[in-house]
C-alpha cells in the first residue's frame, strides 16, 4: 500500500484546524482526553496509525510529551485526499514519562490463568501422581511443607529428617550403577537451609520398608542429595523432600554413574521468537520503544474518514484501563474501554458532525486515584495490665492508585522491581510500629497459641554479630519479661506464626501491594519515593541498618526499641508509620514470585496480588538492622521461605480501613 | 499548547484582569528533536534537550499556576513559536521568569537535574498600562549546569528574536574521522552526549553514576571486539619485551581456582579457530599489560567517556548497548558465574552446575552496536560492550561527585590522568559487564573501580579484558 493511497495523518495540537484546513478532503479530528492525573499517569501520548484490517500496515507513529496538564485534551487530524471512505485504525496510549520498553514486535499475551504447581498432601496422592522421569532429563516438582512419607534410617539419613513430598518413577532397563541427584532445590541461592534435601530410592512408592538407599547431604557443605547405587532392571521410585517445614521446588535427575558430571551444558536453543512485527510502511525506521504495558492506558479505535465531510471523534483514555494491554492483532483487535482487564472488540469511533476541539479536560477525575479515607477508627495506643506500652496504635492509610515496582530497580535478578504496574489500593489501618515483644507477650496472655515453634526464644544475651540469619542469638523474645526486651520488635517468627498472630489481634498481614503503598506512595500527592522518608540516601541516624556482622556500616549494637530515637523520627513515612525501611523486614501476605510471573497479572488494577497455597517464598518487605544500605530501598521485593524464622524478619499487622 | 505558548499569568489575583502583557520569546543554540513529523535523518546529531519548564515568580515566590512544561522541537524554535505571555496584575518590577531546558526522560518525572539543565532566571521589564512588550531569552549550551540569573536576575533582550540559533551549538556536530578504519575497527565520529545514567543510584556505595554531564568527544576508532587470545598471540613477541603478563589458563575447569577462567594459554592448542582458546577475549590481564598492548598496535585504551559514548549509542542514550530492556540469557554474556555467593554475582544463565566463563566474541544476539553509513546501512558491529568481559579504561577512578566530574559546563574529551591521592593503590575504571555479572553491570553508564595491577580488594581479574582505540584525526 503506497503512502499516498493510504489515509495520511497529520498530528497537530490546538491549531489543527488552521494547520490542516483542506476543505475538499475528508477529515476527522480525533480529540483524546484522559481522566487520570497529568503528568503522573499520563505524561506522554503515543499515537500509532494503521491501515484498517485485514492488512493492518503500520504507517505513522508519534510520541507526544504531555508534561503540562493544560496539554489535554489533545487533538490531531486524520484526513483523506481520495474520494470514498477510508478506515484508519488508531491506537492511543497514555503513559508516564520514561515508562517504555524495547519494541520487539507486538508482544500481547492473553493473560493466562496462573496455576500453582501441584503438590501432594498425602502418600496416596503423591504416589498416584508420580510422573515417569526418563534418564538424563530434569524434572522439577513442588513439595508441600508437610512431610507425607517416612524414611528408614540409613547411611546419613536419620530422623528427624523429614522425607518425601515429591516422587518420580524410574524405569531401569539395564543393570548398572546409577547416580541420582537433587540438582536443585529452589529457593537456592546457596543458603543451605533453603535447599537441604533428602533423597531415597524405593521399590514401592507407598512402602517405606522397601527403601533401597537414602542420602541426606551430597558432601560436606553441599546439602543437596545424591545416591549412587547398582540397580537391576525394573521399576523404582525416587522420593525426595526437604528437611524444613517449607515448600520447595525440587529438581531431580538420574543417569549412568559413569556419565560426565556436571553434564555438558545443553546447546543454546534458538532465540525465542520475539513478538509479531507489524509491517511498517512509514518514513524511516519504526519506533525502537513502546509504552510499558503495565503503566499504559491502551485504546484502539477505527476512524472512518469520508471524503468531503468533516467530523470529530472523542476518545477517553480512562483510568480503569491502566495496565490492560490492547491486542492489536488477535481476532480483529481488542482493547479496554472502561473495565479493568476486559477487552472489547475494536469498534468504529462515534463521529460528531463538524470540527470541535472544545471541552475541558476531565483529567484527575478518575476515582481510583482519589484518596479513599478510612471509615473505621484506627486503634489508639494500648498498654498491658502492668502498664507496659504495647506500641499497638494504628495509622489510617487512605487508599489510592500508584505504581507497584520501580523502574529504577533493575538488573539485579531477585531484587529487581520490574515490570511495574498500576495498582489501586483500598484504605487500610496499619500498625504504626512493628509488633513488639511486649505485645506478643500480651497476646499469649490472652490466649494466643503459635501454630509452630516460632517465635524462637533466646534466653541468652542478645548477640548481633552472627552472620547466619538463622542464629537464635539475635532473637528478641525471652521466656520471661525483661526490661531490655519488651520494646524491641519481635523477630525469629515464621510467616505462618506472624499471620496467626495478626489474625488473633483482629488484623492480618499487610498485602504486598498495600505495604508498598503505605511505605512509598500514601500521603505524597502522586509521587513515589525511594525510601519511606523521601529520596535522600539513608544514614545511620535515620534508619536502623548495617548494625550487625552482615553489614557493619553503622554501630554494631543491633536492634533498638521500636520507638527509639533518632530512628523513630527518621525512618518514618509521610503518614507517620515507623520503621518500614530499617529495623526488621516485615512479612506480607503474598507469594513472592518475580513481577514478570503471570501470578501478578491475573487481576489488573484493583486486584493486583499473587497468592499460592504452598508458597516457596513469601513476600518480605523492607530492609532490616543487619542489611546493606542499598537494601533499604523499599520497593525491592524481598522474599524468604515462610517456614524458616530468622532474625531479620518481623511482623507488622494491617487491616482494612472499613469496618468488617 | 505548543505553537504559541500563551500562559497569561495573573501574578496577583483580584479577578485576574491584566492591564498589560509581556511576551517572552525563547531561543537556544541547543540540539533539540527534529520538527514534529519531519523525516528522520541518521546523519544529524542526536538531540540533547526536549523539554522547557517555565516558572513565573513574584518576589522570588512561585505564582499559583505559574508553572508550565512544554515539549519543544526545532520547528517551534525555527518558526519563532516558543513564546508565552505574562500579564502582571501589579507592576512592581518583582516578576521574574525561570526557564529551564532539559531532557525530559532523564528527569524521571521529577525535577530537572541541575548539572544537565540550561537554567536562566530573567527579570521582566516594566510595561505601560495596556501595552504589550516583547523580550527574548537566549539559552546557550555552554552554560549547562550553571544557574544564570541567581541571585540577580538577568535582563533579557528587548524585542522579538531574530532568526533562531537552534541546533547551532558546534559541540554537537558530527565530526567524521579523517582516515579510514583499519580492519577490525570502526570510526566513531565526534559528537556530544550525556555521560551518566539516572538509574544508577543507591546500588553499590561510591559507585553512583546518576550525575549527568555534557561531554564532547573528538572522533576516534574503536575495535569491534575485545582483544582476543589470538590477537595477543599475534603480537606476543613485541609484548613480552614490554612486560606483558597475561596470566595463563591452568588447564582446568575447576570453578574453585581463579585461573581456570583465564582464556590465554601457552599450551599447545587445537587449530580450530572456533575454539574458545582462540576467539575468547583475553582476560586475566592487568591494566599495564592492556595499555601496553594497545600502544604496541598504535593506539591506547579508551577513556571512560569514549567507552560510554559508544555503548550508549552516541547520544541515543540507551541504557544498554541494545536498548532499554534487561537482557535475557540470549542477549548478552552474563550470569554464568556464581563462584562467590555475593549479591553481585549471578547464576541465571548457567546450565546446571557449570560455571561457564567467557564466550568467544560476538556470540550473543543483542550485545552488538551497529556502525552505519550515512544512509543507515550497517558497516560493522561492535560486539560485547555489555557482557562477556569487562574492559579496562584509561581513567583513574574518581567518584562522580569528585571535583573533576562535577563541574558545570561542557566536558571536552575528559580523562582522569592522575590518581586519587586518598587511595594507596592505583585504581582504574573498568567499564561494561562480564560473564559473572547480573544485568545491572551491563548498563552503558555503569562504572567500577579496579586496582591497576591485581585483584586485591576489587574485582578478580578473570572478569576483565580490554579493547583499544585510536585517534580519528
Amino acid at each position: 500500500v503506497g503512502r499516498e493511497a493510504a489515509v495520511a495523518a497529520a498530528l497537530a495540537l490546538a491549531a489543527a484546524a488552521a494547520a490542516c484546513s483542506a476543505p475538499p478532503f475528508g477529515e476527522v479530528l480525533v480529540v483524546a482526553d484522559t481522566d487520570v492525573a497529568v503528568p503522573a499517569f499520563a505524561g506522554r501520548l503515543r499515537v500509532d496509525l494503521y491501515t484498517a484490517s485485514p492488512s493492518n500496515d503500520w504507517y505513522e507513529s508519534r510520541d507526544i510529551a504531555t508534561p503540562d496538564p493544560a496539554t489535554w485534551p489533545l487533538s490531531f487530524s486524520v484526513y483523506t485526499d481520495a474520494p470514498g471512505e477510508k478506515r484508519v485504525r488508531v491506537r492511543l496510549r497514555a503513559y508516564p514519562e520514561g515508562a517504555v520498553r524495547d519494541y520487539l514486535g507486538e508482544r500481547f499475551a492473553p493473560p493466562s490463568a496462573f496455576v500453582e504447581p501441584p503438590s501432594a498432601h498425602s502418600l496416596d496422592e503423591l504416589c498416584a501422581n508420580a510422573p515417569l522421569l526418563p534418564r538424563a532429563q530434569l524434572l522439577t516438582q513442588r513439595r508441600a511443607a508437610a512431610p507425607v512419607t517416612e524414611l528408614v534410617p540409613q547411611a546419613d539419613c536419620a530422623p528427624p529428617t523429614r522425607a518425601g513430598s515429591v516422587a518420580a518413577r524410574i524405569d531401569v532397563t539395564v543393570g548398572a550403577t546409577y547416580r541420582f541427584d537433587v540438582v536443585d532445590g529452589s529457593p537456592t541461592g546457596g543458603t543451605p537451609h533453603f535447599a537441604d534435601t533428602t533423597l531415597l530410592l524405593r521399590a514401592d512408592c507407598k512402602n517405606a520398608a522397601t527403601q533401597l538407599a537414602c542420602n541426606d547431604d551430597r558432601a560436606p557443605g553441599d546439602v543437596r542429595s545424591r545416591l549412587v547405587t547398582w540397580l537391576d532392571p525394573g521399576t523404582y521410585w525416587l522420593v525426595s523432600g526437604g528437611k524444613y517445614s517449607n515448600a520447595n521446588d525440587i529438581t531431580l535427575r538420574w543417569d549412568d554413574a559413569s556419565a560426565l558430571w556436571p553434564p555438558a551444558p545443553p546447546p543454546m536453543p534458538a532465540l525465542p521468537a520475539p513478538g509479531v512485527f507489524v509491517p511498517w510502511i512509514g518514513d524511516g525506521p519504526p519506533p525502537a520503544t513502546e509504552p510499558a504495558p503495565g503503566l499504559a492506558i491502551d485504546r484502539i479505535v477505527d476512524v472512518r474518514v469520508r471524503y468531503g465531510t468533516r467530523a470529530t471523534a472523542r476518545i477517553l483514555l480512562g483510568g480503569e484501563c491502566l495496565g490492560t494491554q490492547a491486542d492489536l492483532l488477535g481476532g480483529g483487535g481488542a482493547s479496554c474501554v472502561d473495565t479493568a482487564g476486559v477487552r472489547a472488540p475494536v469498534a468504529d469511533a462515534r463521529l460528531d458532525d463538524g470540527i470541535d476541539r472544545g471541552g475541558a479536560s476531565v483529567q484527575g477525575r478518575w476515582n481510583g486515584a482519589q484518596a479513599q479515607p478510612c471509615t473505621a477508627a484506627p486503634r489508639a495506643a494500648g498498654t498491658a495490665p502492668d502498664g507496659t506500652p504495647l506500641h499497638d496504635e494504628e495509622i489510617c492509610v487512605p487508599g489510592g492508585a500508584f505504581k507497584l515496582g520501580d523502574a529504577r530497580l533493575v538488573g539485579l535478578p531477585g531484587f529487581s522491581a520490574v515490570p511495574e504496574q498500576v495498582a489501586v489500593v483500598p484504605a487500610q489501618r496499619v500498625d504504626k510500629y512493628e509488633l513488639t515483644v511486649a505485645r506478643y507477650r500480651d497476646a499469649v496472655r490472652r490466649g494466643f497459641v503459635s501454630p509452630d515453634a516460632s517465635p524462637f526464644i533466646n534466653d541468652g544475651a542478645l548477640n548481633w554479630l552472627d552472620v547466619d540469619i538463622y542464629s537464635t542469638r539475635s532473637c528478641t523474645l525471652s521466656s520471661a519479661a525483661a526490661p531490655d526486651r519488651e520494646a524491641l520488635p519481635l523477630n525469629c517468627v515464621s510467616w505462618q506464626a506472624a499471620r496467626a498472630l495478626c489474625q488473633f489481634l483482629g488484623s492480618d498481614l499487610a498485602t504486598h501491594v498495600g505495604w508498598e503503598w503505605a511505605a512509598l506512595g500514601a500521603g505524597r500527592s502522586g509521587t513515589k519515593v525511594l525510601y519511606p522518608w523521601g529520596d535522600d540516601a539513608p544514614t545511620c541516624s535515620r534508619a536502623q541498618y548495617g548494625r550487625g556482622a552482615l553489614s557493619i556500616d553503622c554501630a554494631l549494637t543491633g536492634l533498638q526499641p521500636v520507638a527509639a530515637e533518632p530512628w523513630a523520627s527518621g525512618d518514618v513515612t509521610a503518614l507517620g508509620i515507623v520503621g518500614m525501611a530499617g529495623s526488621l523486614g516485615e512479612w506480607a501476605l503474598d507469594s513472592a514470585l518475580e513481577y514478570s510471573s503471570p501470578c501478578w497479572w491475573q487481576h489488573p488494577l484493583r486486584g493486583v496480588g499473587c497468592q499460592e497455597t504452598e508458597s516457596v517464598q513469601r513476600s518480605a518487605r523492607g530492609g532490616a538492622w543487619g542489611v546493606e544500605r542499598w537494601e533499604l530501598r523499599a520497593a525491592i521485593p524481598l522474599r524468604f521461605p515462610p517456614g524458616e524464622p530468622q532474625f531479620l524478619q518481623g511482623v507488622r499487622c494491617a487491616r482494612p480501613g472499613a469496618p468488617p | 499548547v505548543r505553537e504559541t505558548v500563551l500562559a497569561a499569568v495573573c501574578v496577583v489575583g483580584l479577578g485576574c484582569q491584566p492591564t498589560s502583557e509581556i511576551i517572552v520569546h525563547v531561543d537556544t543554540d541547543a540540539p533539540v528533536p527534529v520538527r514534529a513529523g519531519a523525516p528522520p535523518d541518521p546523519t544529524r546529531p542526536a538531540w540533547l534537550f526536549d523539554r522547557l519548564r517555565v516558572d513565573v515568580l513574584a518576589g522570588g515566590q512561585p505564582v499559583p499556576g505559574g508553572r508550565r512544561d512544554f515539549e519543544v522541537d526545532e520547528g517551534l524554535f525555527a518558526d519563532g513559536r516558543v513564546s508565552f505571555g505574562v500579564a502582571p496584575r501589579v507592576d512592581d518590577g518583582s516578576v521574574t521568569v525561570r526557564l529551564r531546558l532539559f531532557r525530559g526522560d532523564h528527569a524521571l518525572g521529577g525535577e530537572p537535574r541541575p548539572g544537565a539543565t540550561l537554567d536562566t532566571t530573567l527579570a521582566l521589564p516594566s510595561v505601560d498600562a495596556s501595552a504589550v512588550a516583547h523580550v527574548t531569552a537566549h539559552l546557550h549550551v555552554e552554560d549547562v549546569g550553571r544557574a544564570l540569573g541567581v541571585p540577580d536576575p538577568l535582563v533579557p533582550d528587548v524585542g522579538p528574536p531574530g532568526p533562531s540559533e537552534v541546533g547551532s551549538w558546534p559541540g554537537a556536530r558530527v565530526v567524521p574521522c579523517t582516515s579510514a578504519p583499519r580492519p577490525g575497527e570502526a570510526c566513531i565520529p565526534g559528537g556530544a552526549y550525556w555521560m551518566g545514567d539516572p538509574i544508577i543510584r543507591g546500588y553499590a556505595t561510591g559507585q553512583d553514576a546518576d550525575r549527568e554531564r555534557l561531554v564532547v568527544l573528538s572522533p576516534f576508532f574503536v575495535q569491534l571486539h575485545e582483544v582476543t587470545v589470538d590477537d595477543v598471540r599475534a603480537h606476543y613477541p613485541q609484548l613480552q619485551n614490554g612486560g606483558f603478563l597475561p596470566a595463563d589458563w591452568n588447564g582446568s575447569s575447576d570453578p574453585n581456582t581463579y585461573d581456570s577462567w583465564c582464556t590465554y594459554t601457552q599450551m599447545p592448542i587445537a587449530a580450530d579457530p572456533t575454539d574458545v582458546r582462540h576467539n575468547a577475549p583475553a582476560n586475566c590481564v592487568d591494566f599495564e599489560s592492556a595499555e601496553r598492548y594497545c600502544k604496541v598496535i598504535g593506539g591506547d585504551l579508551p577513556t571512560e567517556a569514549q567507552w560510554e559514548f559508544v555503548a550508549s549509542g552516541r547520544g541515543a542514550e540507551r541504557a544498554y548497548p541494545w536498548g532499554g530492556d534487561d537482557p535475557s540469557c540470549f542477549d548478552a554474556v552474563w550470569g554464568r558465574g556464581g563462584l562467590g555467593l555475593t549479591l553481585y554475582t549471578a547464576t541465571d544463565c548457567r546450565a546446571d552446575e557449570n560455571v561457564q566463563g567467557p564466550l568467544a566474541i560476538g556470540k550473543r544476539a543483542r550485545d552488538r552496536v551497529p556502525v552505519t553509513d550515512a544512509s543507515g546501512g550497517v558497516l560493522a558491529e561492535i560486539v560485547d560492550l555489555g557482557g562477556n568481559v569487562s574492559e579496562w579504561t584509561r581513567d583513574y577512578f574518581l567518584t562522580q561527585d569528585d571535583d573533576y566530574w562535577s563541574q558545570p559546563g561542557v566536558y571536552l574529551d575528559p580523562v582522569v590522568t592522575t590518581h586519587d591521592p586518598a587511595t594507596v593503590t592505583q585504581v582504574r575504571v573498568i567499564r561494561g559487564g562480564n560473564w559473572v555479572d547480573p544485568p545491572i553491570f551491563l548498563r552503558a553508564g555503569e562504572r567500577r573501580p579496579a586496582t591497576q595491577r591485581d585483584s586485591v580488594g576489587y574485582y578478580v581479574f578473570y572478569e576483565v579484558g580490554f579493547r583499544c582505540v585510536r585517534p580519528g584525526l
